[in-house]
């Protein structure tokens, strides 16, 4: 029997013993190839040629040996393609693009979107704006420290100024990396006695942007040569900015002369944006995506998105999805059905009164008129509304609200639902009350 | 003595885009195949209970991308447990990354930090990053506020189980690849008494009717299903 047909029924036996989740994950990805009596399994990486050679090479070899036991066959596995084998491949160090740098120094690039031009301004973070804009026209404040919470646009500032600074000049070598991808590289530079090739990179740069330092936290070998990378870099009169969930003496874990360096500049913080900031925030991404969001729609996301500004932008990702996909324009009705498990209703007690007291207060009528029986329009499309709302955010049917409502019959509540809803299509006016009355409410 | 039967079932298909039924859930499917073919954002968070097809999108996802010449990967968290965290570290070159059952990671500090690290990178590069796992990221208990932040920025997608008409759909096509002939009343009695049950409880049932078909050497009848029914 050939090693082809030998691999073909090994394989067939292990997908008869496995889940077809392990078959198809680790087990279909891999191509034999056979030379001799050699049986190469290629892998797609190196990834998966570990976990199989850790899991299955001992099945396999056993699969081989019972199928034919005359003949022993040398099982090899290599990372590669079907016809393409790669000879000996280094471990990789990281996740990398495949002409990424070759020093085994890993500075990510910096992402196109995170300029000045589209950093939405607002009070929670002008200072640290003004700080970053002043570091690029003149130099000062460093290094440039911006604390703040996960999410609030620390990183898109730090890169702001990158681009910025690259844009005065292009010859300017900026690096911006995550502090564990320090750690890492420094790890790896370590083990292949490229330290100091590693020490020379980083202290030639002209920008050194380092996000989330507070992972530097207990890492002492890492800290000592970040504390003498940074020295180096002060010293050489290039900028630095570093980003952390809080103040540099907060950072448990880090030691204190290091502590003491970082604050040496300038320390900013961002905070979370007020309502107005996350309306234009919402309003600056959705024109990047050539989308006009409606003013409502941006308050209703800004009202009920708390967080951060990584999850404002995740609602608004999945409205535009679902509007594009399911071909519907972007109301506040849609939006609130597209977006109904991540904005959970506010649970709130409210009760018939509460809702009756602020539509008249609304409409600028006593609740007294509310419950009259008078029918001129001024007071019964109040009337109606204040029904509608009862229904909607309250537990009380029909019948108790007829009650609640001067004594009505409950077919009276129901034609107010109906003509009220039925309105909401035609009548804008009417249908921005309502959208004001529930956000009053909420 | 109970005979054994020879394993000749025919090949699984494996999962892909096309045999995928996607019922109410026609808006993640697109979503993916928009991400796949590099719309922003590169990040993409789907959740569903059990047996909703997070695992069939995910390798779909990953076959899609091999297919146009790209270094995917599929990476079912809740199997590589045993594994350092590190290996997240070590991936190599990758064009894309799919991320199944993220919750068995949850509330383990060195894992949470190794995918806080990858995601990182990921990010940076603007690579397809798929996650999928069987709660809303909220729910998950994750203890590292600046991974659950970046989980939720692609947008937050959940997966419905299937409709009546579906569950059929699906069953027939399962019972097609098994090389079983089900009549229509036979697989909506099926479905009747799998009302209450996921998807993979359902196949898991048919499964088990073929095996127990081969052995007893029995048809396909409400009779014999009955009778399956009762081993359960």
């Amino acid at each position: 029997m050939s090693i082809s047909i030998l691999w073909k029924r090994c394989l067939n036996d292990l997908e008869a013993e496995v889940s077809p989740q392990v078959f198809n994950t680790w087990l279909r990805p891999l191509h034999a190839q056979i030379d001799a009596d050699v049986l190469y399994l290629l892998a797609p990486n190196r990834f998966v040629m570990d976990w199989v050679k850790r899991h299955f090479a001992e099945k396999i070899q056993q699969k081989f040996n019972q199928l034919n036991p005359k003949q022993p066959i040398k099982l090899v596995f290599q990372v590669g393609s079907q016809g393409k084998m790669v000879a000996n491949e280094q471990k990789p160090p990281l996740l990398v693009k495949k002409n990424a740098s070759s020093l085994g120094i890993n500075p990510a690039p910096l992402n196109k979107r995170f300029t000045f031009q589209e950093f939405v301004l607002g009070d929670s973070n002008r200072l640290a704006h003004a700080a970053s804009m002043e570091m690029v026209q003149n130099g000062q404040f460093n290094p440039l420290f911006i604390y703040g919470g996960t999410g609030l646009g620390k990183t898109h500032l730090m890169q702001a100024v990158g681009h910025a600074v690259a844009q005065q000049k292009t010859t300017a070598k900026i690096a911006y990396l995550h502090s564990e991808r320090f750690v890492i590289d420094m790890v790896r530079a370590l083990q292949t006695k490229a330290i100091n090739r590693f020490k020379e990179y980083y202290r030639s740069v002209d920008v050194l942007l380092i996000d989330d330092i507070q992972f530097l936290a207990g890492k002492n070998q890492s800290q000592e040569e970040f504390f003498h990378t940074f020295n180096a870099l002060i010293d050489g009169n290039q900028q630095i900015i570093l980003t952390s969930d809080r103040t540099p003496k907060d950072i448990e874990g880090l030691d204190e002369r290091l502590k003491s360096r970082l604050g040496s500049g300038l320390t900013v913080n961002i905070n979370k944006p007020d309502i107005e900031t996350k309306v234009n925030i919402l309003t600056q991404k959705a024109l990047q995506a050539k989308i006009i969001l409606p003013e409502d729609v941006a308050v209703y996301i800004a009202e009920n998105i708390d967080n951060s500004i990584r999850e404002l932008e995740g609602s608004l990702h999945r409205l535009l999805a679902s509007a594009r996909l399911m071909q519907e324009s972007i109301t506040l009705d849609f939006s609130r059905h597209a977006l109904k498990d991540l904005i959970k209703p506010k649970i709130r007690l409210i009760h018939v009164g509460q809702i009756q007291q602020t539509v008249a207060d609304y409409y600028h009528i006593s609740v007294s008129d509310l419950l009259s029986q008078r029918r001129h329009r001024h007071i019964a499309r109040p009337r109606q509304m204040a029904m509608l709302l009862c229904r909607e955010l309250t537990s009380d049917n029909y019948p108790t609200l007829g009650r609640l409502f001067g004594n009505r019959d409950r077919t009276t509540v129901l034609h107010a639902c109906k003509t009220i809803v039925g309105l909401k299509l035609t009548d804008s006016q009417l249908n921005q009350d309502y959208s004001h009355l529930v956000r009053l409410l909420a | 003595m109970q005979q054994l039967p020879l394993n000749l079932k025919l090949v699984q298909p494996s999962f892909s885009f096309a045999n995928y039924i996607a019922d109410r859930n026609d808006a993640v499917l697109q979503q993916i195949q928009a991400i796949l073919a590099g719309r922003p954002p590169h990040l993409f968070y789907v959740w569903g209970d059990s047996g909703t097809g997070k695992t069939h999108l995910l390798h779909a996802a990953t076959q899609w991308l091999q297919a146009h010449g790209k270094m995917a990967l599929y990476l079912p968290m809740a199997q590589l447990l045993d594994e350092s965290p590190d290996l997240l570290l070590h991936l190599g070159a990758v064009d894309g990354l799919c991320l199944d059952d993220i919750q068995a990671i949850a509330g383990k500090a060195d894992w949470e930090h190794a995918l806080f690290a990858l995601f990182n990178q990921v990010l940076d590069l603007q690579i397809p990053l798929l996650i999928a796992a069987n709660q809303a990221v909220a729910q998950l208990n994750f203890q590292l506020h600046d991974l659950v932040s970046r989980l939720v920025w692609g947008g937050v997608f959940q997966l419905s189980p299937l409709k009546p008409s579906a569950q059929e759909e699906l069953l027939q096509q399962t019972a097609h690849n098994l090389g079983l002939a089900l009549p229509a009343p036979v697989a909506q009695y099926i479905l009747k008494h799998f009302a209450q049950h996921n998807s993979h409880e359902l196949l898991a049932f048919l499964q088990q009717l073929d095996q127990a078909m081969l052995v007893r050497k029995q048809r396909l009848s409400i009779a014999f299903i009955q009778s399956q029914l009762k081993k359960r």
